[in-house]
């Protein structure tokens, strides 16, 4: 029993830290509407700058540095100008990102807000010196003997500076004039306008209290739980939990839900050393078990989160229905058969990955742009096709390309089942159950060794009636058998889909995009059609995994996992989630693709590629928030209305 | 609109500022040879959660060795073609790409954790991955087209727990970061090498992004093992933690921290009486280095010290001998082919190869990439020194090794 006290309390520290994110994404999802990714990142930059200063005296900026004394800064000191830093970052980002972009669809501000993740993540490294650095103490090391065991006084206080944040934020938005004026903002903006109320005002405030607040907590927790150069940007995954068990309305619930969730794992810790504990849950039960919670209080109690009455809250980017399949078609394989005709090495290596990634961004073009359903698991359906494969090619001999239609047939069956939680919610709700599915298949299937053979999950190559196949012979990176073989397989899938999203089952995706009841109402099959998105996504990103593999000849659960699930779902939105182009342009963004290899082989700068591809993702989301090839084409209609006048006139 | 030129003004800032700090240059060889240089890659896991920035001074100070005082590789001047890794595979399969047009006739292993990832490239291009100790389990289940120096992970954790089971210790808890690769030890490792050793012995992870110390070392603590401690260790700071969580928990068994050195320079006194392991001799251990050997520590110690603003530990140690032994191997050879197959031949064929601050190799073995199996178990002593359990190098048992695929 004195072991579970103690480990209970040693949870408080990461707990403190979940809670104060969770307590901020609550409340600055009611006053702003974002559902901020970056909240766990400016806990990281707060971190950081502290340690810097404790060690140097420099105030380190996304740019440039202060150096503020000689040598190293008092603690207290270092703490409060950290505070500050992170509290002024915060306000930037409302101010440079989220306020222009207070209109845009709610999938444009996720995209930024991962974009901003992601941007403070990759700085963190480039800007402070972080090898072998510790957070130096800042709270007592002295304990307290209760029930028989010894308890971290440190650990009290930070629970109890994560509750006092988490209580002052409720008493913010329930007694004060200018936190009832915020929810009224939620509850209706337009109306808040009227009666003279300025919700960007009222957001700023919430951006720089947020910001403190969570800096505040993390410089506190970093002693006790690390000091690492991406750590607490993950932070927020926990955090995203809580807030949504807390139906980001209550930041009482979210906070109490972040200290449970950071107590939950250290139990999972002493539990993992308890005999007989399986092996497959050694690790990876602590992220995925409250995501699943998760799931089970969205969908199984059907509890909703309400929907932020704001003008345009529930817009997506407007569709385009493929025309002149035949003639982009042959323009677009014409296109792929001279970049890999005219390249070679890491080039043609990065058109044929760009190509592959661009029929997963394809994926998401059907369900999110088409369907309108918003999913974080693309990659995990990938992942899905690519470790099926692995089994397919090694372990049972299937031929190619048996070994294609097996893994996506199964990560078809893998997205049905993901996908089934979308018969009961949508929107937000259906993102995170979306996640948990990921965050799920990801440490336990993926990461996991029980499934993983010693050697790897290796891939033998593909091989047609006698021809090789292969990736790579000799130095050739990139064969153009392989090339050739990765443009036929995505060009035929990628014209099936343009057919089959300008026919019939396009438009009854549109409808049940559009309204549900609505198209109920016109004959459609809601279940049916939902169930048949997630099924042609989950194919279509399981073929494009098979091909990562056998581009790779080999598969670590790293390629997949969440963070870069959403990267792609953001650098398809980016490109234009509701058209073929956008997945086109995505792929060409897409790690290893051509973008990545330009700076790499090109101007030498692949170690920026993560700061450079987010910072153009939260530019690009800020200048069109209906995406790239969405404002191409409006330009083009534009610029025609423009000539036809002309001509008329 | 103001806000928008704002905003895209801040992140060409943001993004050209971070890139001007860009330092990260390939090394060149001193101009004064007269042959053309050999060139190998350097996979350097400088990024990521689990960085290891000791490895990049290692070469750095390696390479100065080699090209002044060794005078290169048979009067070819050696040059590496650096490339960072973050853990991922997407980063190290980019370096294995890049390392096949650069046409480099091997390339370093920096102890990465995702190194399978450049395999298919290297092994399709004929170029060879030459390392000291295979952190990633995938790349040293087989002996196909790579070398590695020093001996596999099995052989650190069954030649630590043959020494502990020696000393009359009967149960160990070891912690590990939690990586794929790192299931591979604890999982399937850890239980197979206890139950043929007869002790007890428990691995647990920790999370590479929010170790929480106190708590690992309180799971470590809580069933009062002989032994706790870590598997291996991802740097120095990491082991200074963990030491002092388990001090102040007051932990009483022995202290064991892969191969740390820092924590004992912080607090000698306290540091008396814990454990670590390394593949090759210390300059903490430098007391009882046997005098063939002094000449060789004090080299590394020297060069490692002379790189400005580098980082020394077990991981500049080994990367520096890893490329010693490099030069050497290649320099004594009658091979004069200086293609990938040419060295991997060579390397293949070392027979009682005389290591840099190692025991001697044999590297011809057809299932396993490891020259040797070989560690060195030392025991720290009040003065700060680290003294070696044995006499000589500990030789774990083959047919305990046999169990793991690739460790003999």
């Amino acid at each position: 029993m004195d072991q579970v006290l103690l480990f209970l309390t040693l949870g408080f520290a990461a707990g403190a830290v979940y809670a104060v994110i969770a307590t901020s994404i609550v409340a600055l999802h009611v006053a702003t509407g974002v559902l901020n990714f970056a909240q766990g990142s400016l806990a990281l930059w707060g971190v950081w700058v502290v340690a810097e200063l404790r060690r140097s005296g420099t105030l380190v900026l996304p740019v440039g540095s202060v150096p503020l004394a000689d040598g190293p800064m008092s603690a207290w000191t270092a703490v409060a100008l950290g505070v500050l830093s992170t509290a002024a970052l915060a306000f930037a980002a409302h101010w440079l990102v989220f306020r222009p972009l207070r209109g845009a669809p709610p999938l444009s501000q996720v995209v930024a807000s991962v974009g901003l993740m992601l941007a403070i993540g990759s700085l963190v490294p480039l800007r402070f010196r972080t090898d072998g650095a510790l957070a130096a103490p800042l709270l007592t090391d002295r304990t307290l003997g209760v029930a028989g065991t010894r308890l971290n006084v440190s650990d009290l206080i930070l629970l109890a500076v994560a509750l006092t944040a988490t209580v002052a934020f409720a008493v913010y938005f329930r007694r004060t004039r200018w936190g009832v004026a915020t929810r009224a903002c939620a509850e209706d903006e337009r109306a808040a306008r009227l009666t003279g109320l300025s919700p960007d005002r009222l957001a700023a405030v919430a951006w720089l209290c947020t910001g403190a607040a969570t800096a505040l907590v993390a410089v506190l927790a970093a002693p006790t739980v690390g000091l690492d150069p991406i750590g607490y940007m993950f932070y927020v995954l926990p955090g995203l939990a809580a807030a949504l068990l807390a139906r980001l309305t209550s930041v009482m619930t979210a906070g109490l839900a972040g200290v449970g969730i950071g107590c939950f794992q250290s139990l999972l810790l002493l539990a993992s050393t308890v005999d007989g504990w399986p092996a497959w849950a050694q690790a990876g039960l602590g992220d995925a078990v409250p995501f699943v919670l998760v799931v089970v209080a969205l969908v199984v109690l059907g509890r909703g989160i309400p929907a932020r009455g704001a003008p345009g809250a529930d817009r997506m980017p407007a569709v385009a229905l493929p025309r002149r399949r035949l003639r982009a078609g042959l323009l677009l394989t014409g296109a792929a058969a001279a970049a890999i005709a005219l390249t070679s090495g890491s080039w043609r290596f990065g058109v044929v990955t760009s190509i592959i990634m661009a029929l997963i961004a394809l994926s998401l073009v059907v369900l999110t742009g088409y369907l309108g359903q918003i999913s974080l698991a693309s990659m995990a359906f990938a992942g899905t096709g690519g470790f099926v494969l692995s089994r397919a090619t090694v372990a049972w001999g299937l031929p190619f390309p048996l070994t294609i239609l097996v893994s996506a047939g199964v990560a078809t069956l893998v997205g049905v089942a993901v996908g089934l939680p979308a018969l009961r919610i949508r929107g937000a709700q259906l993102a995170v159950v979306t996640l948990a599915g990921a965050i799920a298949i990801q440490q336990l299937v993926f990461a996991n060794p029980a499934l993983t053979p010693f050697e790897g999950n290796l891939i033998d190559g593909p091989t047609l009636l006698g021809w090789n196949l292969e990736v790579r012979r000799g130095t050739d990176l990139t064969t153009t058998a392989f090339a050739g073989t990765v443009v036929v397989v995505v060009g035929v899938l990628a014209a099936a889909v343009a057919r089959l999203l300008a026919g019939t089952t396009g438009q009854a995706f549109l409808a049940v995009r559009a309204n549900e009841r609505a198209a109920a109402a016109a004959g459609i099959d809601v279940a049916r059609t939902k169930l048949a998105g997630f099924a042609v996504a989950a194919f279509l990103a399981g073929v494009g995994g098979c091909l990562i593999g056998y581009s790779r000849s080999q598969l670590s659960a790293e390629s997949f996992n969440v963070i870069v699930g959403l990267g792609v779902l953001c650098m398809t939105y980016v490109g234009g989630i509701t058209r073929i182009g956008g997945a086109v342009i995505a792929g060409l963004v897409a790690p290893l693709g051509v973008l990545y290899t330009l700076l790499n082989t090109t101007f030498g700068l692949g170690r920026y590629y993560t700061l450079i591809a987010a910072c153009a993702l939260v530019v690009t989301a800020v200048l069109n928030p209906s995406g790239i090839a969405g404002s191409l084409h409006r330009r083009k209609v534009i610029a025609g209305h423009l000539h036809r006048r002309k001509v008329a006139a | 609109m103001l806000r928008i030129k704002a905003l895209t003004a801040a992140a060409l800032v943001l993004v050209t500022a971070a890139c001007a700090e860009d330092t990260a240059e390939p090394q060149r060889a001193t101009p004064s040879f007269s042959k053309p240089p050999i060139t190998v890659g350097f996979l350097n896991p400088n990024g990521g959660p689990v960085p290891q920035p000791g490895t990049d001074t290692g070469v750095k100070a390696a390479l100065k060795y080699v090209n002044t005082e060794l005078g290169g590789i048979n009067g070819h001047p050696l040059e590496v073609v650096y490339c960072d890794t973050d853990t991922t595979p997407e980063k190290a399969q980019s370096c294995a790409n890049t390392f096949v047009e650069k046409k480099v006739v091997a390339v370093m292993d920096g102890y990465n954790l995702s190194s399978s990832a450049t395999l298919p490239a290297l092994t399709a291009a004929q170029i060879p991955l030459v390392g000291m100790i295979p952190f990633d389990s995938v790349t040293g289940a087989k002996a196909e087209n790579r070398v590695f120096f020093a001996a596999p992970q099995a052989s650190f954790l069954v030649g630590a727990l043959q020494a502990f089971k020696t000393a009359g210790k009967t149960s160990v808890t070891l912690a590990l970061v939690d990586t794929p690769s790192s299931h591979q030890t604890i999982d399937n490792l850890l239980p197979v090498l206890a139950k043929t050793l007869g002790i007890t012995a428990k691995g647990i992870y920790f999370s590479p992004t929010n170790p929480n110390f106190t708590a690992v070392a309180s799971t470590i603590a809580q069933d009062k093992p002989d032994v706790g401690g870590l598997v291996a260790s991802p740097s120095e700071a990491v082991c200074t933690a963990l030491v002092k969580a388990l001090r102040q928990l007051q932990y009483k068994g022995d202290i064991f921290t892969a191969a740390c050195t820092d924590y004992i320079k912080a607090g000698p006194a306290q540091a008396a009486g814990g454990a670590l392991y390394s593949s090759n001799w210390l300059p903490v251990a430098a007391k009882y280095v046997p005098a063939e050997l002094q000449r060789e520590l004090s080299l590394a110690t020297k060069y490692i010290d002379g790189v400005e603003g580098g980082t020394g530990g077990y991981y500049a140690v080994g990367e520096f001998a890893l490329l010693v032994n490099f030069a050497k191997a290649m320099s004594s050879a009658a091979e004069t082919d200086l293609t990938g197959p040419g060295v991997l031949k060579t390397l293949k064929g070392l027979k009682d190869f005389p290591s840099f601050l190692g025991p001697r190799l044999n590297c011809g073995s057809a299932t396993s990439p490891n020259c040797t199996t070989q560690i060195l178990l030392y025991v720290v002593q009040p003065d700060g020194s680290a003294k070696p359990v044995t006499d000589t190098w500990i030789t774990p048992v083959p047919q305990v090794l046999a169990a793991i695929p690739g460790a003999v």
